[in-house]
């Protein structure tokens, strides 16, 4: 096993992360330039959808943020004031409605930005995860039994907390919500729709729990150390 | 507990007898320290180059296996021997200590231990070599330490 070394730690960590970060780049470029018509037009007809079916999602939000979280008729009476407003100062000339602009390009900046921080937050957490692996591994030669063995640990702990949580929510946070929101505007919506845990959010819960396994193991063999230390002296 | 010699001019080659009314764990330690002293070598024979040395145990600092071979190291080399690691152990003064299924070390020595980065006890000798010891061997190590810290 060899020495640990910070600069080659960090060099494996950078170079696996750049490697990651490439990648993804060229395969999101790639589809990007591809496919711009596909996503526009998809966003397009989503919203559409939305607002006819009346389900709630995150470009409705979007637009109900926009004007001060007013009641649903109201937005509905706004589009079409402002969507007036517009035909009477472009006409013909405007290739989309008022409504239809605003919304289309709300909805591409929000859409393409959450698809960047979608692929690229994990993409940098996989980076880390992989140039810690291959440094322990490769560079370090440290006995890859040992990791294999803390990182199964740190998975069942993940998964006990998650039944935890998901307790939690279901149970107490439920009833807590329910008497809070009794004159919520999105009275309808059911509770789920808040608890479900996200992609990411397990990413950071299973890197808290990693993190927290390996501490705990840390600190019992410095314990053993200074006990061995005496013992020797 | 009595120790009694005879002198026989009869007997050939000497032999011990331990007379008890039954055998417990202080019988069987002592069985096994007298095996110990009867086997007890000071030398070993160890190759290096394909050339034979006869290496004194004290003056080993580790014995550890590595690629299918079993190697001792000696004043910063390493040489091949031909015993295994399990019959050494039977053999070895009370000095050498098995830190895991790969490794015994002379504590003689030992320079102090250490814990690496990912949580591993790591055993520092005085020439600078870093041993890692097995998980399963650290509460025997503490307490062959602490027996012969109270013996000295």
């Amino acid at each position: 096993m060899n020495e640990f070394s910070f600069k080659k730690l960090l060099l494996t960590i950078s170079c696996s992360l750049g490697i990651c970060l490439f990648l993804v780049s060229t395969i999101l470029l790639f589809n990007l330039s591809s496919a711009p018509e596909t996503i526009v037009t998809g966003m397009y007809n989503d919203m559409y959808t939305s607002l006819s079916s009346g389900e709630k999602n995150d470009y409705i939000t979007y637009i109900i943020d926009d004007i001060n979280n007013k009641g649903r008729t109201e937005v509905f009476d706004n589009f079409k004031k402002m969507e007036n407003n517009f035909y009477n100062n472009y006409g013909d000339k405007a290739p989309f409605s008022y409504f239809e602009y605003w919304g289309l390009a709300g909805l591409y900046i929000s859409g393409i930005s959450k698809m960047f921080v979608e692929i690229y937050y994990p993409t940098i957490i996989i980076g880390l995860f992989l140039g810690l692996i291959i440094y322990f591994v490769f560079v370090k030669k440290s006995n890859y039994k040992q990791l294999l063995k803390e990182l199964i640990i740190s998975f069942l702990l993940l998964i006990i907390l998650l039944v935890v949580i998901r307790f939690l929510y279901s149970t107490i946070g439920n009833l807590i919500y329910l008497k809070s929101n009794e004159n919520n505007l999105f009275n309808n919506i059911t509770f789920e729709n808040n608890y479900i845990i996200n992609y990411p959010l397990i990413i950071f819960i299973f890197l808290g729990v990693f993190i927290i396994s390996l501490l705990i193991n840390y600190f019992y063999k410095l314990y053993i150390t200074k006990k061995l230390n005496n013992e020797l002296k | 507990m009595k120790l009694e010699i005879l002198i026989d001019n009869n007997v050939k080659e000497p032999f011990i007898t331990i007379h008890t009314n039954k055998v417990d764990d202080n019988i069987n330690k002592l069985q096994d320290k007298i095996l110990k002293l009867i086997n007890n070598k000071d030398e070993l024979l160890a190759y290096l180059n394909y050339e034979t040395y006869i290496i004194k145990i004290n003056d080993i600092m580790s014995i550890y296996s590595k690629d299918k071979n079993n190697y001792i190291k000696v004043n910063n080399k390493e040489y091949i021997i031909k015993e295994t690691l399990y019959s050494l152990e039977e053999i070895l003064p009370d000095n050498f200590i098995r830190i895991s299924n790969s490794c015994i070390v002379n504590v003689e020595f030992i320079k102090c231990f250490n814990t690496s980065i990912v949580g591993k006890i790591i055993v520092i000798m005085k020439n600078g070599d870093n041993l890692v010891v097995s998980r399963s061997r650290t509460r025997i190590i503490i307490n062959y330490l602490k027996e012969r810290r109270l013996k000295q």
